[in-house]
């Protein structure tokens, strides 16, 4: 995605946007399969921390990736249901948990940056950039690069 | 996406290729907060009751009978609690133990409890979860909850961690195995007396454990719902022992029909050299032979099994019009009185011999035959000498030639096409063997 902030006639883009500790995140429209709310989580013994468990989506077993912990944010406190967004990725589901899910924004390229360059190196690590918007920032999560938990620099809990 | 499934069976399936997924599912609470599901996959097991765990330097092991074997604790092996708490979990509480043997080895698995068997479809563990190493696959039960497939091979793995020098004698013991050809893999278990008494485990199509309420009476017979269908129930001993857990079942497939046989319990799984000591003329035994040291006795599978099949309405469906004059050959005295029953219920007019010169003497006098059952490995004759001699005698010529053999090497199928075998099929492959009898009798017109 080009940084090119001035073209205003560039067609918009569009995310399906979710909080999670109280952030804002996008996730490309495209890249979103579904949204569902995840039940019958089964825990992995001795799977990375990330992994929340597995689950049966209409039959489908789909990985449970708790955006939270893939993040480094504390676990939620507000006992507020969790909801998943699906995504599929190589014939694989999985499903990106998440506090809260919201609107679909169809973003501008002008709003867009670079990552600050002193963004927390985990969150560098799977955010593409941010859009500046009126209600706050708007970090564009890359979606490969939250499923490839190589990347992750957690200690395991 | 049953690969993982048809690789698991075909690495430690040697012998137990009918033996379909068996799963025990189990479940434990770490730290009492959720429930982790997570599913057993058994391949031989023996539920140990009251078997003894002991303690040789902080290492657990399980008394079976006169051996002992290593024994895992599974939630310390998941990282679900400390090294420690094995123990503290066995002081308080009746454990279950899943006896598990890969390869030539044989290793306990400490669980919380056992909850049933069940058939899955395995499909492979998610791209994120490869490394955990542990799990071979995770499948969608009935519930809709999703499980994991533990590996037992990864389980062996981890036994072979903690006892090196186990390791080294069950090598040497495995390199013994190979040479002593003639060891065959028995079922111990008990059923109605005390007495030790064995079946040979490849004429075992399944163990189920079935609950006493599931045995239904019906049509003057007991049988159970099996899959869809009804699976008559025989009893080993007369009197049925009044229980109130569930009773263990040896499923046999006879004419592609299950049959159950209602066990007291099953003792071990053992390799060894089968040499009946003693003959009986009891109905039901085929003698008795020493095994683990101890007096066993060796059942007659067909007499219980037939008493079943008298009461199922195909079993006769494949047998030949009329009586099909079958020699069977075979030096081991074993063999042929495990299959002269089994081909007489089926309807064959079997003789018996012993060697191939047997044989020839048969011949030279002047009987004849339909069809010739003949083992390959014989001393004196062997079966491809003999199938020469057969081929070379214009009276005898004719008759269609089926080879026995406990190996499978290409090699031999060969010599073995060679020599005029129209047919090869494995020792202990009853129902092939069965199948191709049927398919003989049509092809050669033997019964025509």
């Amino acid at each position: 995605m080009s940084a090119n902030g001035n073209d205003l006639e560039q067609a918009t883009e569009g995310y399906v946007t979710v909080v999670t500790g109280g952030q804002l995140f996008g996730l490309r429209l495209e890249r979103v399969r579904d949204v569902f709310v995840p039940r019958g989580l089964s825990q992995v013994p001795l799977a990375p921390p990330e992994v929340a468990g597995l689950l049966n989506l209409r039959g489908r077993i789909v990985t449970a990736i708790d955006l939270r912990r893939r993040l480094g944010l504390p676990p939620r406190t507000d006992g507020g249901t969790p909801i998943a967004v699906g995504i599929e990725e190589r014939g694989e589901l999985y499903g990106l948990i998440v506090d809260r899910v919201g609107d679909v924004l169809r973003l501008k390229p002008s709003s867009y940056e670079a990552n600050p360059v002193n963004l927390d190196q985990r969150w560098m690590k799977v955010c593409a950039g941010v859009h500046r918007l009126d209600q706050g920032l708007l970090f564009v999560l890359d979606v490969d690069k939250v499923l490839d938990l190589s990347q992750s620099a957690l200690p395991p809990n | 996406m049953d690969e993982l499934l048809s690789e698991f069976l075909s690495e430690t399936g040697e012998g137990l290729d009918q033996l379909d997924v068996e799963l025990v599912r189990f479940e434990q609470e770490p730290n009492n907060a959720e429930m982790l599901n997570t599913i057993f996959r058994l391949v031989r097991t023996g539920k140990a009751k009251g078997h003894q765990v002991e303690l040789i330097n902080e290492t657990a092991v399980l008394r079976l009978r006169d051996k002992l074997q290593p024994l895992l604790d599974l939630a310390q092996l998941l990282g679900l609690e400390g090294d420690q708490a094995m123990f503290e979990r066995l002081a308080n509480n009746a454990l279950t133990v899943v006896v598990i043997q890969v390869g030539a080895r044989l290793f306990g698995v400490l669980v919380d409890s056992v909850f049933r068997t069940e058939e899955i479809v395995v499909k492979p563990m998610s791209n994120l979860l490869r490394d955990v190493g542990v799990f071979s696959g995770n499948t969608i039960l009935g519930d809709g909850s999703v499980i994991m497939i533990v590996d037992p091979n990864a389980l062996g793995s981890a036994v072979g961690s903690i006892d090196g020098q186990a390791e080294a004698a069950n090598a040497v013991a495995a390199a013994a195995t190979r040479v002593e050809e003639d060891k065959t893999a028995l079922l111990l278990f008990r059923a109605g007396s005390n007495t030790m008494k064995a079946v040979p485990l490849s004429l075992i199509t399944r163990l189920e454990e079935i609950e006493v309420d599931a045995i239904e009476h019906c049509n003057g017979e007991d049988v159970v719902q099996y899959r869809g269908a009804l699976m008559p129930v025989v009893y080993m001993q007369a009197e049925r022992k009044a229980r109130e857990d569930g009773v263990p079942i040896l499923v046999f497939t006879e004419g592609g029909r299950p049959v159950g046989l209602a066990i007291d319990e099953i003792v071990d799984i053992v390799e060894e050299q089968l040499d009946i000591e003693l003959k009986t003329e009891a109905q039901g035994v085929i003698g008795a032979a020493i095994i683990k040291g101890k007096a066993a006795e060796i059942v007659d599978v067909s007499h219980y099994l037939g008493q079943g099949l008298d009461a199922s309405l195909s079993s006769k469906s494949g047998a030949p019009d009329r009586d099909v004059r079958l020699l069977l050959v075979d030096d081991s005295q074993f063999f042929r009185n495990m299959l002269a029953p089994l081909l007489k219920a089926s309807g064959y007019d079997v003789t018996l011999a012993a060697s191939g010169a047997e044989v020839l003497a048969l011949k030279d006098s002047g009987a004849n035959f339909d069809l010739i059952v003949s083992d390959l490995d014989m001393p004196g004759m062997d079966g491809i000498e003999l199938a020469e001699h057969i081929k070379a005698d214009p009276s005898w010529q004719r008759i269609p030639l089926i080879a026995l053999s406990s190996h499978t090497s290409p090699i031999l199928i060969e010599r073995s096409r060679a020599a005029g075998f129209v047919s090869y099929v494995g020792k202990f492959d009853r129902q092939s063997l069965m199948s191709t009898l049927q398919d003989c009798c049509r092809h050669w017109g033997v019964a025509a």
